[in-house]
């Protein structure tokens, strides 16, 4: 043990035996990825028909040259119809990656979904065997909701899903906008995609609907180039552009961290108000607690890959049970902090997540630590009806689920 | 823009006249002086050419007598004991001082220069017609092998890099990029001779040289036929060298823009990978291949001086290179002159277009 502590670095023997291991569990992954399958081998069902979204036991890994990334291991949590769920966890702790993989974008070869399922129910247009919407006989189109377990499908099958069900707002608002063409263009381009029968003045009325709604005035953006405008001005775009085609679900990648202050309340107050327009739910990722109190109905709390706890906003800042969840509570600086107070801090780092250890990842930090904790990983235990920890402080308090 | 366009165009002329003085200074110090190899070649022929004669030549090719050859000639007068004329030779003796041969440079330089204000770029030595109609007769040869060949170059080129980048680390990227890299690496010379003996000599499927057949007078189609025929090698040749650095240019652009955050927007727009890579992708990755494009106005038009010459085409290549072994200063100078004005032109056209394919790019 003291040897391989003082060992870091990987000879070229081992280098070559992770890219070989690497490249065959890739070469395997990508063909389950691009394969042709029919649409039932997809489809399932909810467990809870209130959910709109069902993410169980997801693990996505990254096949690096130091060895396997797993970077989302193991999470499992729900998404209910109109709610706003709020994830939260600090830099790489999977948050991000998570949602990544509900859009089906983790960029392959390295960075693949290696198992667990992805639960989503879709309200698509009935369509034909070509994939083109069917109108009935007074010519309109009707819905229908299929639940499609994303992790499955193929990946040229995902059109079905991105944009029209789930959009997704970028945390990057100056890079996430197509440099060469107008603001219009890019968002006339969601509704000629999305909405049957759609033609160009349709879709620039729309455009400019979705403009209005995120407090743009359309006349002076609409034929814009992204690089004229400020920065919280396109990430208003990205909004209007995830709302172009009414999804059902809009995934909020830390939509306010690259914009300064003042900016982030005013695109909280608009994701707010958009919140109470859609008929839709929101998936909210930051790190920023605050935001988290001021939109999410329930969190859940991520720390290294998994989820270490989750329930209603209230729950998780009334009564948060996970020493990692309290010391990030306690982390946040506030207004009456007595000016010779220092600011707390979880003590340690994150452990490297290339070698992760068997027992519970927040053992080298946590202040509450018992015997137990140098056992396996604890499981999830139920505290109340919504809320869930994953901790051995709670093993007594209720059954393992 | 305008104004934009007016003031490069300013600036280019100043450019252009740094550029021809230089230009003018480096034929003229170069260790080759084409009246001098003309008179030793009559010498060698038997016959002695006469002072008056050489100063003759030299009064026709417009160049300043050589001070080794007044003083030849001072030493003739000496000798014919005509003193009275020695001093008004040596009086045109400049020295052997640099500042002595850089005046009469800039002698040269400046006539030059006045010719051309008069739209003049003098008489060839070598094929005693003018500059400017030598260059037209054969730039049109070299002009079209070049402008097919870039054709086909980016035709070719493009695709492929946009497949390997789409695939990168795949085994369509690693065949690509070795056959690319087989491409880059081969000489010309080389991979132009061996064509030539596999494709002409071997299968006779061409001809092996030559602009048309010389045994037979076509016209209309046939003609072209000819042609094509012919110059089939020449300009596979050039191609093939040619796409390596245009497919791997290709390939970075595009591998730079798919891993940028606006694809993974058009991704998550639920457009299909095709628009994604042929729409999104492909717009962004034009920007510096059109801007490369206009930067290759100049390379349209200098001819491939190795190929034509394994080749044996009368394009400008070949002429050029000739003219620069003999020193011909009037031909060099015409033809680079001609050269640098398409370069500079083509730098102006490729910020131009930068301005038209990308609209972040404002010219001021």
């Amino acid at each position: 043990m003291a040897k391989e502590k003082t060992k870091n670095y990987l000879s070229g023997k081992e280098i070559r035996a992770i890219s070989k291991a690497n490249a065959k569990e890739m070469k395997r992954l990508e063909a389950y990825k691009n394969r042709k399958a029919d649409e039932s081998e997809f489809l399932s069902a909810m467990k809870d028909d209130e959910n709109i979204l069902e993410i169980e036991d997801l693990h996505t890994f990254f096949f690096t040259e130091q060895g396997v990334v797993k970077a989302v291991n193991g999470v499992s949590y729900n998404v209910p119809k109109n709610a706003v769920v709020g994830v939260v966890g600090e830099s790489g702790c999977g948050k991000s990656v998570t949602s990544m993989s509900v859009m089906r974008l983790i960029q392959g070869p390295t960075g693949q979904i290696v198992d667990g399922s992805i639960r989503f129910k879709s309200s698509d247009y009935k369509r034909d065997k070509k994939g083109n919407p069917v109108a009935n006989a007074n010519g309109e189109f009707e819905t229908e909701e299929k639940v499609y377990d994303i992790a499955k499908m193929p990946i040229h099958e995902i059109h079905r899903i991105r944009g029209k069900q789930i959009a997704m707002i970028f945390q990057e608002p100056m890079t996430s906008l197509n440099p060469v063409f107008t603001i219009g263009q890019q968002l006339d381009e969601v509704t000629l995609l999305h909405v049957p029968g759609a033609t160009k003045e349709m879709a620039k009325a729309k455009s400019e609907d979705m403009l209005r709604l995120v407090g743009i005035i359309p006349e002076n953006v609409y034929g814009a180039f992204p690089h004229e405008l400020s920065g919280g001005m396109r990430q208003r775009v990205m909004i209007a552009m995830a709302l172009a085609a009414e999804p059902r679900l809009i995934i909020a990648d830390e939509p306010t961290t690259a914009l300064d202050v003042t900016i982030q309340a005013q695109i909280l107050d608009l994701l707010q108000d958009i919140k109470n327009k859609i008929d839709g739910s929101i998936l909210l990722i930051t790190h920023d607690l605050g935001v988290i109190a001021e939109m999410a109905d329930y969190v859940v709390v991520m720390y290294a890959g998994k989820v270490i706890e989750k329930g209603t906003v209230f729950e998780i800042f009334q009564d948060p049970r996970h020493p990692y969840t309290i010391g990030l509570q306690k982390s946040k600086p506030t207004m009456t902090l007595d000016d010779n107070t220092e600011l707390y801090n979880i003590p340690g780092n994150v452990p490297n997540p290339i070698n992760m250890p068997s027992h519970c990842y927040f053992k080298e930090r946590c202040a509450k630590c018992t015997a137990k904790c140098s056992g396996e990983y604890p499981g999830m235990v139920q505290v109340s009806p919504t809320h869930f920890v994953a901790c051995h402080l709670y093993d007594e308090e209720s059954n393992n689920v | 823009m305008l104004k934009y366009i007016l003031k490069r165009i300013g600036y280019s002329i100043l450019v252009l006249l740094g550029v021809s003085l230089i230009m003018y200074f480096l034929v003229r110090l170069m260790p080759v002086d084409y009246i001098q190899s003309k008179i030793d070649q009559m010498n060698q022929g038997g016959a002695t050419v006469q002072l008056d004669t050489q100063f003759a030549m030299y009064d026709t090719y417009g160049l300043e007598y050589p001070d080794k050859l007044i003083e030849a000639k001072i030493d003739d007068l000496i000798e014919k004991g005509q003193l009275d004329e020695v001093a008004q030779w040596e009086a045109m003796l400049g020295g052997d001082s640099g500042w002595a041969q850089a005046e009469k440079i800039f002698k040269g330089y400046f006539t030059w220069l006045g010719n051309l204000l008069r739209l003049d770029l003098g008489v060839s030595f070598k094929y005693g017609v003018p500059v400017a109609d030598k260059i037209a007769q054969h730039m049109g040869t070299s002009f079209m092998i070049a402008l097919i060949a870039t054709i086909f170059e980016f035709m070719i080129a493009i695709p492929l890099g946009i497949t390997a980048a789409t695939h990168q680390y795949s085994i369509r990227d690693y065949v690509v990029t070795v056959l690319v890299m087989v491409g880059i690496s081969l000489p010309s010379f080389f991979f132009g001779n061996v064509l030539k003996n596999w494709l002409s000599l071997q299968l006779g499927w061409f001809p092996p040289q030559g602009l048309v057949d010389a045994t037979m007078s076509y016209s209309g189609a046939a003609l072209l036929l000819d042609y094509v025929r012919h110059l089939f090698i020449p300009i596979l040749t050039v191609v093939i060298l040619s796409i390596g650095a245009r497919m791997r240019m290709t390939r970075t652009n595009m591998l730079e823009v798919l891993n940028s955050d606006y694809i993974r927007t058009a991704r998550a727009k639920g457009l299909k990978e095709s628009v994604v890579i042929n729409k999104h992708a492909f717009r962004n990755t034009l920007i510096p291949l059109v801007t490369s494009l206009a930067g290759l106005l100049p390379s349209l038009f200098s001819g491939a001086i190795i190929t034509e010459q394994v080749f044996d085409l009368p394009g400008i290549g070949n002429v050029a290179l000739v003219a620069m072994q003999i020193g011909d200063i009037p031909f060099i100078m015409g033809y680079n002159m001609f050269l640098a004005v398409l370069s500079v032109i083509g730098v102006l056209c490729a910020d131009v277009m930068y301005a038209v394919v990308d609209p972040r790019v404002k010219l001021e």
